[in-house]
């Protein structure tokens, strides 16, 4: 049974959720022209709009078999071009276009308004605000968008926008050196730097998305996702092959987008920006993209590994780059000495558990039960993450430094941001029942279990535990301890630290209490089996109606039902167990390391012996960063530097020089045969006669 | 009386116009070249008339020719005595020798 | 073929306008009304372009136009005037420039004694000009040959109380001289030979006749030496840069503009009609003689120092470019037989517009010198830097004037130059074609040196001393230049109209409509 595209009304708030940003962020410099409030408030306006359309996009959840919604216009007309007939542009609507588009608007908002506070009194906000508007319109793009086309449009985007405002502080002043840089040396970075290499790490992803798309291309014909998911059943049985290199190409972008290794050092850097770019971009949504796309090429590759079984290493490969990746970047997170930057670590080993599961899903028959597990982590990390960037944000403006050496013990001039961040933290740790995090987490490591893969699953639980370790020692470094001299010396130039403003702690308060709802929703949800089980069913529901997934009950079980699966609720105990183990080993540690003192952590490490290099080998990230600039950046700049010399000035420039130096010398020799004498013009001229008499008689002989 | 022929008359025209030409390359002296230049003119003059011989129904035209021409020349050698005596009062001498400033 | 006498117009009306011009002056005098002279020479222009275009119109219905003068009839070729569409694209040239000119005089020329003098002889020079597009027979083409060269000779030495007009108008005098009557010595043999002078009988005539081949050669060579000198053809070009720049500015326009034009208009106009391109082979010469003159006028022109010389040798490279482009013409023809008009069509419909662009444009940069040199009072250049700042108007104009030269897009002057070079790369298998086309392109990046250079001069570098007080020039001088610039400006963003008024011109130089 095919899908068709169809025209109709419902799908207006699809369209007109990308449009209104984007609309907004082209009135911004013509709003500013009239007056700097206006076009804040009309900047949050437009993003409001976008929220408010992507909630009307809610209902159509509750009616799955109405789903998807799919709405094409013709645009470009391809008549005798090899392979592809056509671009089109449309929408698609299905549970998770809807899902993610409303986690990033709604998020996208309550960040506009808290911008409001934080970026007061900031020069260059005209461009802050049509980044940050053309940004939201480009991802909901990427997310509305129904052919890989689209997405690449809304895909490069999000990346443009993200490097404008990673950069935002582009003059790299040295007195915002606490503030605005990111990075301690040998590895400190400007923020112009820091948005450069954002979009040259994620433009290689780029280009290897681009190959896998021709390649789809060239052997499919189409581009359109649910023209895909037909087109590959019937695709002869020869060209399946190309398949597991294309989808591992296209899997590049994520691997960019998403920060999984190798690609994850530039997201640590991009903290340069302001902490509202942190919180939209880096936590929330663009990030989400990667993932995202694997969601969306997820049925194209599950029902092609049905009819191809090696497909099924594609869906290996997202989950172990997935999982390693989480369990690198949390062991980096253990030693950063910024508060961002812990989060940004915390960030990409997320992101593992989000591929991790998408991945682990593709080798079972229960697919959903990963699949869900992805889009509801992803759903919830947006919430919490989103809200500790926030605070985070909140606690640098008032302590006036990034370095979490220079806070501590602020926790009674600002409770509120206190009880935020410990409420979404808590969330990030896995805390049981009543933040969602934990129904998140734990539904990733069900779906480990579920698949069979023992190692997966220690690796994650591991990962589980070094988060709640670093959760924890941000926490108290930031609020509980005695204050820092840092602080002390705030204080006694007259900045006292106190609470952030209303416009400021409201959005993230509203984040923390959405996450307390959300884990509360899954218990009290329990009948269907919780917010994540509704989710589940919702997702089966809906995806074994596309074409050729309703086969893969048969076939897949057939083949996987050698695989050794567990029974579901074995599973959920081991899961629930494992998590809160490692949960209360890794807060314990933490515990005492950093709360209790004792042993003190500095002293624990020391300054020399194997901890010590141990310490060193995770502060510099695995001298993965290292790494990359020594055998790609620095080559490359002293070669340019090089060809700027030799190439540039000595040969082009000395060419230049030298041809004009020879017609100069010959035409002042050459004017000297101009003599004046009208005698000897004459004679000239006779000359010329006679060259002529000898050209036109050359022609009769 | 035999009248000489068409060979003769175009013969003469071109030798004159070789000396007028030679006379406008060799000679300094201002008003020699503009006596070259009304050598040139009686030159051509000649040819018109040299082809009467070939062909008598070209005479009347060719008179109509000669005159014009003539005609003309005069007023090319007023106007280039004029510039003559113009020189003359600016460079103190009709050497076109003199005439270099404008060179390269 | 119709009798019509409303050809004769324009040249009666200017030839009328010459005559009274003295006594408007007079009039003007007893009215204490300084400029009546200009304005009577306005009018009288403004006159003559509308009855060129009523002739215009008439071409565009008719046809060739004749008219012949009694009593002598055609058999006998008489005197007579045809006007077909390429005469008329010339005429309209030339009226038109003309008529800038005269607006322009009446500032320029205000501090010049004897203007009524001036205005008559610029009348006599259109109307030699107009006489010279419009003449049916070669006589009548001398008679106002001679008149438009008497009166540009006496024009370049008006200001006679300074010595460089007069070496200018001298050397100038006597080259032009020696090349008319070599001109009408070939004219004679041909008149000997054939019995006529009308142009459409020699055409017809030429072919049948039983004479060795090396004749006709030695009349083209003649025709090609002898207007050649006033079309300024290396090697015979050595006049030009002395009167250019020695004659007011709005007569060097007129000389750079119109006057060496119409020595290339004869010379496409004998050759091509006379002497059928497909039987005799010019092509070959006139394009090496295309490139002499290109090559030499860049290397002369790129260390000049004086601004109107370094214009007056631009003016000989764009005359190769138009000689090279009627070469490449007649080449194809001659080459490649009938198959060959749709190169020539190309090759020789780019020359004829490039004739119209480097009028406009080279008008338009001696009227902008001469802004310079009027508020400046120098015309070196190295005194004249940064003089665009401080006149903008006159600084704009005058760049787009260089950058029409030199082939900038979209400005009308690259697409004359696009069309030469691309009928000259047609056939890539002919190596002739292919090596001097390339020779030219060369040369034409070559020229955009100078030109760029000379714009940079004098837009972006910071005003010299002399130009400090400069401000901008009155209006009826800044208008024909701005106008001129706008002229170029639209024309090159639309040139379809032109475009086609040049290739209907071509088809019928070609012979290959109507009579």
């Amino acid at each position: 049974m095919a899908i068709v595209p169809t025209v109709g009304i419902e799908t207006i708030p699809a369209w007109l959720s990308w449009l209104f940003p984007m609309i907004g962020a082209f009135l911004t410099p013509l709003l500013a022209k009239i007056n700097p409030k206006v076009r804040d408030y009309g900047a949050v306006l437009f993003s409001f709009l976008a929220a408010l359309m992507t909630i009307m996009l809610i209902p159509l959840l509750f009616s799955v078999e109405a789903l998807p919604k799919w709405e094409v216009l013709p645009w470009i007309e391809l008549e005798g071009f090899p392979v592809l007939s056509k671009i089109e542009f449309g929408v698609l609507v299905d549970p998770l276009s809807i899902i993610m588009a409303n986690v990033v608007a709604v998020i996208s908002f309550l960040i506009m308004v808290y911008s409001l506070g934080y970026m007061k009194g900031e020069s260059g906000l005209t461009r802050y605000w049509f980044f940050m508007n053309f940004f939201i319109g480009n991802m909901l793009l990427l997310v509305m968008s129904e052919n890989l086309v689209q997405t690449l449009f809304g895909w490069e985007g999000v990346g443009l926008c993200s490097y404008a405002l990673i950069g935002f502080w582009y003059k790299d002043r040295k007195e915002d050196y606490l503030k605005t840089w990111v990075g301690e040396p040998p590895e400190a970075y400007p923020p112009s730097h820091c948005g450069m290499k954002a979009f040259i790490t994620t433009r290689i992803g780029d280009i290897s998305l681009l190959i896998g798309i021709v390649i789809i291309v060239a052997f499919t014909g189409t581009l359109s996702y649910m023209e895909l998911i037909e087109k590959v059943e019937h695709l002869p049985h020869e060209f399946m092959w190309i398949l597991v290199p294309a989808a591992i190409l296209l899997f590049g972008g994520p691997i960019g987008k998403s920060a999984q290794l190798p690609l994850m050092e530039w997201l640590p850097d991009a903290m340069a920006g302001p902490a509202t770019v942190s919180a939209l971009i880096h936590a929330a949504t663009m990030v989400k993209a990667g993932v995202y796309l694997v969601g969306r090429l997820f049925p194209i590759m599950y029902v092609a590994s049905k009819f191809y079984p090696e497909m099924g290493s594609f869906f290996y490969v997202v989950a172990w780059i997935g999982v390693i990746t989480a369990f690198v970047a949390g062991t980096q997170a253990i030693t950063s000495n910024e508060i961002k930057k812990v989060l940004a670590y915390s960030t990409v080993s997320q992101l593992g558990y989000m591929m991790l599961a998408l991945g682990v899903a593709g080798t079972t028959f229960e697919f959903f039960i990963g699949y869900t597990a992805g889009v509801f982590h992803l759903m919830s990390h947006a919430i919490f993450k989103a809200a500790l960037f926030l605070t985070a944000g909140a606690v640098i403006h008032a302590v006036e430094s990034r370095f979490l050496h220079h806070m501590g013990g602020i926790r009674r001039e600002m409770p509120i941001t206190f009880w935020s961040m410990t409420l979404t933290a808590f969330s990030l740790m896995g805390v049981p029942i009543l933040f969602s995090g934990f129904w998140s987490k734990d539904l990733v490591l069900e779906s480990t279990l579920l698949a069979g893969q023992p190692i997966l699953f220690a690796l994650a639980a591991i990962t589980a535990a070094i988060t709640a370790f670093y959760s924890v020692r941000m926490l108290s470094l930031t609020f509980l301890g005695k204050k820092s001299k840092h602080i002390h010396e705030l204080e006694h130039e007259g900045h006292h630290i106190h609470e952030a403003p209303k416009v400021m702690w409201i959005p993230y308060s509203i984040l923390a209490i959405a996450t307390v709802l959300f884990g509360i929703g899954a218990i009290t949800l329990l009948p269907l089996g919780g917010f994540g089980g509704w989710l589940e069913h919702t997702f089966e529901n809906y995806l074994s109606r596309l074409p050729g997934m309703e086969h893969s009950s048969t076939l897949l079980a057939a083949e996987l039902a050698t695989e050794g699966t567990l029974p579901q609720e074995l599973a959920v105990i081991i899961t629930i167990g494992t998590s809160l183990t490692v949960l209360a080993i890794g807060a314990f540690i933490a515990y005492k390391l950093y709360i209790r003192r004792s042993p003190d952590p500095a002293k624990l490490v020391g300054s020399k012996g194997v901890l010590k290099s141990l310490w060193n080998f995770l502060f510099r990230r695995w001298y993965v960063n290292a790494f990359f600039y020594k055998v790609f950046v620095y080559p490359t700049i002293s070669f340019s530097n090089w060809a700027l010399k030799h190439i540039e000035i000595g040969g082009i420039d000395k060419f230049n020089y030298v041809l004009a130096n020879a017609v100069r010398g010959f035409s002042n020799r050459f004017r000297r045969t101009h003599t004046g004498l009208l005698n000897y013009n004459v004679i000239g001229m006779i000359a010329g006669i006679i060259l002529l008499l000898i050209l036109v008689y050359m022609v009769l002989v | 009386m035999s009248t000489p022929d068409f060979t003769l008359y175009a013969l003469t025209a071109i030798s004159l116009y070789i000396i007028g030409l030679y006379g406008i390359a060799v000679r300094r002296n201002m008003v020699r070249i503009v006596i070259g230049l009304e050598i040139i003119t009686a030159s051509v003059n000649l040819n018109f008339l040299a082809f009467t011989k070939l062909d008598q129904s070209l005479l009347p035209l060719a008179q109509y020719f000669v005159v014009v021409s003539t005609v003309i020349g005069a007023a090319i050698a007023g106007l280039s005595l004029m510039i003559v005596i113009q020189a003359y009062r600016h460079y103190g001498s009709i050497d076109a020798k003199k005439l270099s400033k404008l060179r390269w | 073929m119709s009798e019509s006498w409303i050809i004769l117009q324009p040249i009666i009306i200017l030839f009328t306008g010459a005559l009274l011009t003295p006594l408007i002056e007079y009039f003007g005098r007893a009215l204490k009304f300084e400029k009546t002279r200009d304005a009577f020479a306005i009018i009288i222009f403004g006159l003559s372009l509308y009855s060129l275009l009523g002739i215009y119109e008439e071409v565009q219905r008719q046809g060739q136009l004749t008219y012949f003068l009694s009593p002598y009839e055609p058999q006998m070729g008489g005197v007579s005037f045809s006007v077909d569409q390429f005469s008329v694209f010339m005429a309209l040239l030339f009226c038109l420039l003309g008529l800038f000119v005269s607006i322009y005089s009446v500032r320029y020329m205000e501090d010049d004694s004897g203007l009524d003098k001036y205005y008559s002889l610029l009348m006599v020079l259109v109307a030699g000009l107009v006489g010279i597009s419009f003449a049916g027979d070669l006589f009548n083409l001398f008679i106002f040959w001679e008149a438009m060269s008497l009166s540009s000779y006496a024009l370049v030495a008006f200001r006679k109380y300074r010595w460089e007009p007069i070496e200018a108008s001298f050397k100038y005098l006597v080259m032009s001289t020696i090349g008319s009557l070599t001109a009408l010595y070939a004219m004679s043999i041909l008149y000997g030979l054939t019995g006529t002078l009308n142009i459409s009988q020699l055409a017809a005539i030429i072919p049948t006749l039983k004479i060795p081949s090396q004749i006709p050669y030695l009349i083209i060579v003649a025709i090609i030496a002898g207007f050649g000198v006033t079309a300024s053809i290396v090697p015979f070009h050595f006049w030009l840069p002395d009167a250019h720049p020695a004659a007011p500015s709005g007569i060097s326009a007129m000389l750079s503009g119109v006057v060496i034009k119409a020595g290339v208009y004869v010379i496409a106009r004998i050759l091509f009609t006379i002497f059928n391109p497909i039987a005799f082979d010019f092509g070959t010469t006139l394009v090496i003689f295309g490139i002499i003159t290109l090559s030499v006028a860049n290397f002369m022109a790129l260390l000049q120092r004086d601004i109107k010389r370094l214009l007056a040798f631009s003016s000989i490279v764009n005359i190769g470019y138009i000689i090279f482009g009627f070469g490449i013409g007649a080449y194809a023809l001659n080459v490649y037989g009938t198959a060959g008009y749709s190169i020539a069509t190309l090759a020789v419909m780019g020359a004829i517009f490039h004739i119209f662009n480097h009028a406009i444009g080279k008008g338009l940069l001696f009227l902008g010198a001469g802004c310079f040199i009027h508020e400046a009072g120098t015309r070196d250049l190295v005194d004249l830097e940064g003089a665009g700042k401080k006149m903008p108007w006159t600084g704009t104009s005058f760049s787009l004037g260089l950058l029409t030269l030199a082939g900038v897009p979209p400005l009308s002057g690259f697409w004359s130059k696009l069309f030469i070079i691309l009928a000259g790369f047609t056939i890539p298998g002919n190596t002739f074609m292919v090596v001097t086309t390339s020779l030219v392109v060369l040369n034409a990046i070559f020229a955009a040196a100078y030109y760029l250079w000379l714009m940079q001069r004098l837009m972006l570098r910071a005003p010299k001393p002399k130009v400090e007080r400069a401000h901008e020039v009155p209006i009826l001088m800044v208008l024909p230049v701005v106008i001129l610039g706008l002229i170029t400006v639209i024309l090159g963003l639309w040139p379809f109209e032109i475009m086609g008024f040049a290739e209907v011109a071509t088809k019928s130089l070609l012979g290959l409509i109507g009579g």
